[in-house]
């Protein structure tokens, strides 16, 4: 099956400067019908039948999400796009912004109305200073033409921290304090932004939604699979031919994102999701890729069969030690037991007794971890522990070789 | 939070309970008799949640939960000493004793500390998880109230807690991120002795030895209890807040790094103390605090850019600027930074020069790019 372009459609047809050319291509057509023809609660009931899940990774329902903070009778609530993606591997949003700023501003408009939100911010990574001038340009297009009367919509930019994607971390950073990750719940429709119900969606997950509100919640979960519905951007880097963003229907293979669209030949593995994503070999791509499987962010790295697994995890620690907010013990600590052990895999001087603590670890940081990063930290580790075991097992040989070598000497 | 006249039933330990709504785990658990451990928590104040000691089983849930801050929720199941939690609980303490430098093996005061107390309580034996580098600092005994031996701080932050809610005042936080988070004071500068004056209300509630009194002192030091903002007050504080980051990039577009007197101003523009503009804008890595470079190179080092030949091209960037990453040319025109991802995986290996992205980099590019700044 070739690309299916939804949430990409308008992707280097329209002129990100200029909002005429959005108009000239049906743009704005779903806010008005939003705004003139269906209600706050028709509006939440459409996204709520489409299915649309979360696309930043967790897959959560959009609907649910909005009908919680909807619902809420607080006379403050705030709408929050996430634009923060640094999940390894994942660049689609900055191809988004580049290219169709008005379709995100426009899910925008259409989410303020069915929430009830009075202020909406963009959180823009810092990485992408340079995109701020684009779309601040195309707000004050967007407000001109009196689309955004319900909502006072801005643009706040982050300052390099990859635990800011996660969500709570996020409002914390936009409220003006340290980045941390907060327990749960409460959850931010609930409690939010300033503790009031906030809805936070992903920048994929906005550009869905004047689809949804043009084409109908039928014709949107017609699409996918049971509990993935509509399309995804992959965003494939690594060792492909033709690196990329593609669109693909939910469910499609491995496969043929990997080897038909992005050209990779011998395929030794693939890393879904970033550094915190599954690694999987070579031979399972005939997988589909939805939440139900395998999906996260939507980024997929490819490696070729010269790479080496445990420095890639190895790399992926450093990623993850580097970014860890250092709020709650597994985490902050956890990571640095984690990385000086692969550092001590990668340098020879690994003890097999290293896998089984490698193990224990992963466990304490999985169950114990205050949030997403520290929870999902190990999976690249138990993955290339379940389907590279032979490298590990041959990395420990050498070591005790060496050891011993130099004991005797 | 509001008082709700709701009861919620549920089981903790096969024990059947029932409190009012909003009530945690913990004190649910507490409440019925049964013991859930605890460092970083403080008694009637709000949960911090970061010390992971209190983690217990909920039926249904993926992970532990902290009981500290999760409500007990209508007909919740929870399980206080479950294998599980008890081999999770004191892998969590392991990792809390490896990670810090303090001996206390000699100490006289180990006995006092809660971390040695759990650590005996749940047999912690030899080292599992040995962290080779640990936290290390030298102690900080210039401050006639307080003496910081931060290597035995574990991070709870109940000094924190207590410096800003019982004693009123706010001179501590939580400076850098990650491992190498540190409480810190002002510009991470040793305690002002000024406003530790008759104070020491953070000693109280340290769990370890990371905080204690100097000997040579003797004055009594109380604390007051701080009254809570009012309405207006906080709503006022919000809106400063709020206008932290922004008014720390406006300095920076100014100056190209923070200085002390930097954050001052920010400080006092946006009415926080100077400890915790410090503590915030150290989290971040695009708020640099030190070099005054004209031009700031950050390459991304990242796994996708790592397979298409990221070592080489910073390889040729340290030849050609003849510095190290971290360091700044004597000229000061450019800084080299090894970052974390920036976005550009599908032009792997790629940079950004101040905003401006470089892709499909190799080693021969470097020098004929440079030469454009």
């Amino acid at each position: 099956m070739p690309e299916k372009r939804i949430v990409l459609s308008k992707c280097g047809i329209v002129d990100p400067g200029d909002i005429s050319s959005y108009l000239r291509q049906g743009g704005f057509k779903a806010f008005l019908k939003a705004r003139d023809e269906l209600t706050q609660e028709g509006i939440v009931d459409e996204i709520k039948r489409s299915g649309l899940t979360g696309r930043g990774g967790a897959g959560f329902s959009c609907g649910l999400k909005w009908e919680l903070a909807g619902k809420s009778r607080s006379k403050e609530k705030y709408l929050i796009c996430n634009a923060d993606e640094g999940e390894v591997g994942t660049f689609k949003d900055r191809y988004i912004l580049m290219h169709d700023p008005f379709g995100l501003i426009e899910g925008m408009c259409i989410a303020g109305l069915a929430v009830g939100a009075g202020v909406g911010y963009i959180y823009l990574r810092a990485e992408y200073h340079s995109l701020l001038e684009l779309l601040s340009n195309a707000i004050e297009q967007v407000r001109r033409k009196g689309y955004l009367k319900h909502m006072d919509l801005r643009v706040f930019e982050g300052a390099g921290a990859y635990i800011c994607g996660e969500e709570s971390a996020l409002m914390n950073s936009l409220e003006g304090l340290r980045g941390e990750s907060r327990y749960k719940p409460p959850f931010p429709p609930t409690q939010g932004l300033w503790e009031k119900p906030t809805v936070i969606n992903n920048v994929e997950t906005l550009m869905n939604i004047p689809h949804i509100i043009t084409n109908g919640a039928d014709w949107f979960s017609a699409m996918g699979s049971p509990r993935s519905k509509g399309t995804k951007v992959f965003c494939v880097s690594g060792d492909v031919a033709r690196p990329g963003v593609y669109e693909l229907l939910m469910g499609s293979s491995m496969r043929e994102l990997v080897m038909d669209l992005a050209g990779a030949q011998d395929v030794k593995a693939v890393q879904i999701g970033g550094a915190t994503g599954s690694i999987l070999p070579g031979g399972r791509l005939d997988i589909s890729l939805s939440h139900e499987t395998y999906l996260g962010s939507g980024a997929v790295v490819v490696f070729n069969g010269s790479r080496d697994i445990i420095d890639i995890v190895y790399k992926d620690m450093l990623f993850l030690h580097e970014e860890s907010c250092g709020k709650c013990t597994p985490c902050r600590d956890g990571m640095e037991a984690m990385v000086e052990i692969y550092g001590r895999l990668i340098n020879g001087q690994a003890d097999p007794e290293d896998i089984r603590i490698l193990e224990d670890l992963a466990q304490t940081m999985s169950l114990a971890s205050l949030c997403g990063l520290g929870q999902a930290a190990p999976v690249p580790v138990l993955d290339s522990l379940k389907y590279f075991h032979d490298e590990y097992d041959a990395i420990i040989r050498q070591s005790v070789y060496v050891r011993g070598r130099a004991s005797v000497l | 939070m509001m008082f709700s006249l709701k009861r919620v039933h549920a089981a903790i330990d096969g024990k059947k309970v029932k409190v009012r709504a909003g009530t945690t785990i913990l004190e649910a658990a507490r409440q019925a008799g049964i013991e859930i451990p605890t460092l970083c928590h403080i008694q009637d104040h709000g949960p911090t949640g970061v010390c992971r000691v209190c983690i217990v089983e909920v039926e249904g849930a993926r992970t532990l939960v902290g009981s500290c801050h999760t409500p007990l929720a209508e007909g919740m199941v929870v399980r206080t000493n479950t294998p599980k939690v008890l081999s999770v609980r004191k892998a969590v303490v392991e990792l809390m004793l490896t990670a810090h430098t303090g001996t206390c093996v000699n100490d006289p005061n180990a006995d006092n500390c809660g971390l040695h107390n759990l650590a005996s309580d749940y047999e912690v034996g030899a080292p599992r998880f040995n962290v080779i580098t640990p936290r290390f600092y030298p102690i900080e005994d210039m401050n006639p109230y307080v003496r910081r031996d931060l290597s035995k701080c574990i991070l709870c932050r109940r000094c924190i807690t207590a410096c800003r809610e019982i004693a009123g005042k706010n001179v501590l936080t939580i400076g850098y991120r990650g491992f190498d988070s540190k409480v810190t004071a002002g510009y991470d500068e040793a305690l002002t002795t000024d406003e530790c004056r008759a104070c020491g209300i953070c000693i109280e509630y340290c769990p370890t030895g990371a905080l204690s009194r100097p000997h040579e002192f003797t004055g009594i030091m109380t604390a007051r209890p701080t009254k809570g903002l009012s309405r207006k007050d906080q709503t006022a504080a919000r809106t400063g807040r709020a206008l932290l980051l922004p008014g720390l990039k406006r300095e920076l577009a100014r100056s190209s790094h923070l200085s002390r007197e930097a954050m001052l101003r920010v400080a006092g523009e946006v009415d926080l103390p100077l400890c915790d503009v410090f503590g915030v804008s150290s989290f971040y890595a695009y708020l640099p605090r030190r070099d005054k470079a004209v031009n700031r190179i950050r390459i991304c080092k990242c796994v996708p850019c790592d397979l298409k030949g990221a070592p080489p091209v910073i390889g040729s960037l340290k030849r050609v600027l003849g510095i190290a990453p971290g360091e700044t040319t004597p000229d000061g025109k450019f800084s080299l930074e090894v970052v974390s991802c920036i976005g550009a995986c599908d032009q792997a290996p790629a940079m950004l020069i101040n905003d401006d992205l470089f892709g499909h980099l190799s080693p021969e590019k470097i020098a004929d790019i440079l030469k454009t700044y």
